[in-house]
């Protein structure tokens, strides 16, 4: 993607570009609304007129901090969701209609559809007078189980949905209930213009789903702020090799991989005197088991130490008192903030070799990677790490990061794309007879699938 | 030395001293026939304070005793200081005698005081058992019908006797009804106190407010200190056309002349049967007078359901396990029955007021030997303690209070027992229909299944009642769309709805039925949504259960004023093909039936199936149609039970999706299936 080009080359979209979000980065802090303010931010500082509208609980209406004049909120009470086939109650799509009718935007990049549900996005992209852009941070359209494509209750991998694999994940809802929920995704999907994918991997899961390949843009989240990159940390012969783990403590998230490599390393004097795991985080909705168990191993382990929660703003500078960062992911991922994060702190990441952790951390570039679940394969390379040629050698592979300009530049690109290439929908055509099977080829994106 | 009595029955005697024997003891045998039993006094006058007791004597065999512990208000003008000097032996020595008079008519009956040897002259009575009792011993299995009859023979005498009856003064003080009940024959009881020389049996008029009843009334009577000596107690039966209230005001007057007079305790008390009954054991053997025996067995008949007023309770033992009501079909039973003494014939249940026989085709029995600590040694009662059977009768869902089981014996006589009315379960509500297969594992095979089964499809019919309509739009063509009760799916059949309705032009409408459970107000705020964005008529009906959507379908089709219909049942989705082929039906309703084929979404290479879960058709079709069609129960797993035209038009495939596919039960289908066979 040329960032420099100008995205538009038809001349400026005619009408704000609104960005809309399941929740405002001021309330939480999750990836996906982390990246849409982002690309907010980045169009705003390309000089185009942005809006940013997110839903948020009721509740959180304290927590609320918007952050310009051109942010929205559409309050909404998370009770009235309906999580299987994410459908909202009427509140918040009034609202959101509301305001798109008031503000009469050229572009609606939807960044989820949670809170506003999925209705919304086919009830927003059917309107003829917008174009309607979906950026994909997950799997949930594909994957009931949180979107992470990982079976329940095992937690094994999956690499492909059915109706069937689903029902089994999922006994309490039927299979035919899957089968609904896909079509239903598919039918709302069929409205929107185009697609955004954070990573090829994730974009690549989805068209296996159903997606068209070419409705699809690979863009990478841009760091709002990206640290300033510093130089590896001086070393001394004795210096223990310091690797850290920033993210939600929870096992998605490889915690318990890293706790169980700790005791491994606390059984060899040479690696517990020479490695360190420093876990930077917070406990969110673990268990009490899982936390005692974190505590104590803290307390016995001298090669783990607890460094605590910490804020988007510290990350760069906490990143840097390390030498690696360590992404130990349990599931696929996508395009996780923290590799961005390492990188521009300019450091190399160490991570499960699966879905879009090792689509953006290179092998033997710009980190290591290990087999899942292997802890004896994560101590080895952690080993491996532990050498300042190997440093050296990764630290120069590490690729430049995208900042919230060049995001915006490549959404804006995307967008005079799909809206180019977007066909208008066949009509309703009111008598047909049923057996004529035409009707259903009008609309590939939204043919049911077993 | 005589010692006067009040004047009364003929065979009351004048007391005689006897100047044979130097002995203090004085007394006299009164009365001693049948009919009155036998009493008398008997007193010392070195001691008159003494209490005696006096011993019943046939040939030398004492058969019974009874103190003198009746006060002689005869004996105390003379001897104020005196203990009661009377006695009265009660009724059971009568039934002793009657007994034995059969056997030994030529036996003489004495009366000795305890401890003394004097005996009590008797004078003209009758002491052979044999002049006693004349008559041959009546069967006991008799006595009930013969009460009975008497009773009937001198409620008809009384007809008269109530036309002509003129109110006359009393020769003497009235009695008083003290308290009444009604037992579940029909028979009025009463108790109370009255003069105790007026006839015990006999026609009566029954006076109250102003009506002149014809009775016939049989009573025993017993001792009572709180009356004086020329009354007594008294319990009985009245045969007349009247129920006691609490302000009733009845006068009795009793006999062929009407003179005696009992009037009534106002207010009335009216006990419960249980209670008159617990009354007439406490008193039935304190009875001198009178018919208790007969009285006792009047309770014991087998339309006298009062727990444990038949038989011996000690010699029979019950209890339900299980009571599976239908209603309009009855009862299976299980539970167990022992009887000690007698050999069970039947069994018959009362549940409110309906009385049900148990069939005896459908009993089985097994063994119980859980019951064992009951009885123990009494294997071979065990053996078949347990018992299963059906019971027939007009269940109601409504009346099914104080259950009773009565065990009916070969010898005529019945015992009741309470049932615990939590082994009542109500089939269909209380528990699934399966359960019946617990006691009938062979319920389809039954020669009763035809029934159970129609009584199934009625109670179901009648449990889903209607439907009430929370809002109504009047639409001539109208899509009927069942709200699933899962949350999820209802947001997505309103999702669906909002979708489509812009694909609909004018006279198209939507109705709702959704149930009463916990996605009601989910399904009130999205019908609210739904009448906000689309333009169409919308109408919102509820029932308690969607999956009988289609039972009601009548009643929102006439509600709405439809003429032409699809009706999408739960856990059914139209597919983009059905909402065409919506279109193409209200294009040309036909006089048929449509089935918009329903397709299991994960099996992509089906046309789907025909069924009645999701169709189109004309009202007026449908309607005349539905009047005659058996209930179907359960999910649609085919097109029936509406008729199929297999015309060209008839299907269009692949219109509709299950969400859940349809299934039902083997008892269910067999339900199905005998209806479309009778």
């Amino acid at each position: 993607m040329d960032y420099a080009a100008d995205p538009f080359p038809a001349g400026a979209p005619d009408g704000p570009i609104a960005v809309v979000c399941h929740a405002h980065p001021s309330v939480s802090k999750g990836g996906a609304e982390i990246a849409a303010y982002t690309l907010y931010e980045g169009l705003n500082k390309l000089g185009y007129e942005a809006l940013f509208i997110a839903s948020v609980p009721e509740s959180d209406r304290a927590k609320l901090a918007l952050g310009s004049a051109r942010e929205r909120a559409v309050f909404f009470d998370p009770i009235s969701y309906d999580h299987f086939y994410h459908l909202s109650t009427p509140a918040p799509l009034r609202d959101l209609r509301a305001i798109i009718a008031a503000e009469r935007p050229a572009f609606v990049n939807f960044h989820h559809f949670m809170n506003f549900g999925i209705g919304a996005i086919r009830a927003i992209a059917s309107d003829p007078n917008l174009t309607a852009v979906v950026t994909l941070h997950e799997f949930l359209a594909i994957c009931h189980h949180h979107g992470q494509m990982i079976t329940r209750p095992a937690k094994l991998l999956c690499d492909r949905s059915s109706p069937s694999a689903c029902g089994t994940c999922f006994p309490e809802q039927t299979r035919q209930q899957f089968a609904l929920r896909k079509n239903l995704f598919m039918d709302a999907f069929g409205s929107v213009a185009g697609f955004v994918s954070p990573s090829r991997f994730l974009a690549k899961r989805f068209t296996d789903w159903g997606l068209q390949d070419e409705a699809i843009a690979v863009i990478e989240n841009g760091l709002a702020h990206p640290a300033v990159r510093t130089p590896p940390r001086p070393r001394h012969d004795n210096t223990p090799w310091i690797f850290g783990f920033f993210g939600q403590i929870n096992p998605f998230k490889g915690v318990d991989t890293l706790l169980r490599a700790v005791e491994m390393i606390g059984r060899s004097k040479s690696l517990s005197r020479r490695i360190q795991i420093r876990i930077h985080g917070n406990f969110v909705g673990q268990g009490e088991a899982f936390t005692t168990r974190f505590k104590t191993m803290v307390d016995d382990y001298d090669c783990l130490s607890y460094a605590g929660p910490y804020d988007n703003a510290s990350v760069g500078r906490l990143m840097s008192e390390c030498d690696y960062v360590l992404m130990p992911s349990t599931w696929w991922e996508n395009s996780p903030v923290v590799i961005q994060e390492a990188y521009a702190a300019g450091r190399p990441v160490i991570c499960t070799g699966i879905g879009g952790m090792a689509e953006k951390i290179k092998d033997g570039v710009s980190g290591l990677h290990f087999r899942v679940g292997d802890i004896a394969d994560l101590v080895h390379v952690l080993d491996k790490a532990a050498h300042p040629a190997m440093l050296a050698e990764l630290t120069a592979g590490i690729p430049a990061v995208t900042d919230a300009e060049d995001m915006a530049r490549a959404y804006l690109a995307a967008f005079s794309r799909f809206r180019a290439a977007r066909a208008q929908p066949a009509p309703e055509v009111i008598g047909l007879p049923v057996e004529d099977d035409d009707y259903n080829s009008a609309k590939p994106q939204a043919r049911l699938e077993a | 030395m005589f010692i006067a009595s009040q004047a009364g029955e003929n065979n009351t005697l004048l007391a005689q001293l006897s100047e044979t024997e130097i002995t203090t003891m004085r007394g006299a045998i009164e009365v001693c026939d049948a009919r009155h039993g036998i009493s008398g006094w008997a007193l010392d006058l070195s001691d008159l304070r003494r209490v005696h007791v006096i011993q019943l004597l046939v040939d030398d065999t004492v058969l019974a005793s009874c103190k003198t512990h009746i006060t002689r208000d005869d004996i105390m003008e003379i001897m104020p200081d005196e203990a009661p000097a009377g006695f009265r032996f009660p009724a059971a020595a009568m039934e002793t005698l009657r007994r034995l008079a059969a056997m030994f008519g030529e036996a003489r009956i004495t009366l000795r005081v305890e401890g003394t040897g004097y005996i009590l002259p008797h004078g003209d009575l009758p002491v052979v058992l044999g002049r006693l009792f004349p008559a041959a011993p009546e069967p006991r299995t008799a006595e009930p019908a013969d009460l009975r009859a008497r009773l009937q023979e001198e409620h008809d005498q009384a007809q008269l006797l109530a036309r002509e009856f003129a109110y006359v003064s009393p020769d003497c003080l009235p009695g008083l009804i003290e308290v009444a009940s009604v037992d579940t024959g029909g028979y009025v009881w009463v108790a109370g106190w009255m003069q105790r020389q007026a006839p015990v049996h006999g026609p009566a008029v029954l006076v109250d407010h102003q009506r002149n009843l014809a009775a016939g009334y049989a009573f025993a009577q017993y001792e009572r200190t709180d009356v004086d000596a020329a009354a007594c107690g008294f319990i009985g039966t009245l045969h007349v056309n009247w129920k006691p209230k609490r302000l009733s005001d009845p006068v009795l007057y009793l006999g062929e002349d009407a003179h005696s007079e009992i009037a009534t305790l106002s207010p009335l008390r009216v006990i419960t049967w249980r209670e008159f009954v617990e009354f007439f054991e406490i008193k039935k053997d304190e009875c001198h007078s009178g018919d208790a025996a007969g009285l006792e067995q009047l309770m014991k008949r087998r339309d006298n359901w009062a727990v444990n007023a038949g038989g011996d309770p000690e010699a029979s033992y019950a209890a339900l396990d299980m009571v599976l009501t239908l209603p309009g079909f009855g009862c299976l039973v299980s539970g167990w029955a022992i009887s000690l003494l007698r050999p069970i014939d039947g069994f018959m249940l009362r549940l409110g007021t309906t009385v049900l026989h148990c069939d005896r085709d459908t009993l089985f029995f097994k063994p119980r030997p859980d019951v064992a600590s009951l009885l123990p040694g009494c294997e071979n009662l065990l053996a078949r303690a347990g018992f299963t059977g059906v019971f027939r009768g007009p269940v109601t869902f409504d009346d099914l209070e104080t259950p009773t089981l009565k065990l009916c014996f070969a010898d005529g006589s019945s015992s009741n027992h309470a049932v615990d009315v939590k082994a009542l379960r109500q089939l269909g509500r209380a528990v699934p229909l399966e359960a019946a297969l617990e006691l009938y594992p062979a319920l389809t095979s039954e020669a009763f299944f035809p029934d159970f089964a129609a009584g199934v499809r009625t109670e179901i019919r009648r449990a889903v009642g209607s439907c009430r309509a929370h809002t109504v739009q009047a639409a001539p063509r109208l899509v009927v769309m069942t709200a699933p009760d899962q949350r999820s799916e209802m947001f997505l059949l309103f999702e669906e709805l909002i979708h489509h309705a812009g694909k609909f032009g004018d006279n198209f409408g939507f109705a709702i039925i959704a149930g009463t459970g916990p996605s009601r107000s989910n399904a009130v705020e999205l019908f609210a949504n739904l009448q906000a964005r689309t333009q169409m008529p919308c109408s919102l009906f509820f029932v308690d259960d969607p999956d009988y959507a289609f039972h009601v379908l009548p009643d929102v089709l006439r509600a709405v004023g439809a003429r032409a219909f699809v009706f999408v049942g739960p856990g059914v989705f139209l597919a983009d093909a059905g909402w065409q082929a919506v279109q193409s039906h209200f294009a040309e309703p036909a006089a048929h039936p449509r089935f918009f084929a329903v397709v299991d979404p994960t099996a992509a290479d089906q046309d789907g199936i025909a069924t009645a879960a999701c169709f189109a058709w004309t009202t007026i079709g449908f309607a005349a149609w539905v009047g005659t069609a058996p209930d179907h129960i359960g999910a649609f797993s085919d097109e029936a039970p509406l008729p199929r035209d297999l015309g060209q038009d008839s299907v269009y495939p692949r219109a509709a999706w299950f969400s859940r596919l349809p299934s039902v039960t083997p008892l269910v289908a067999a339900i199905n299936q005998q209806a479309k066979s009778s």
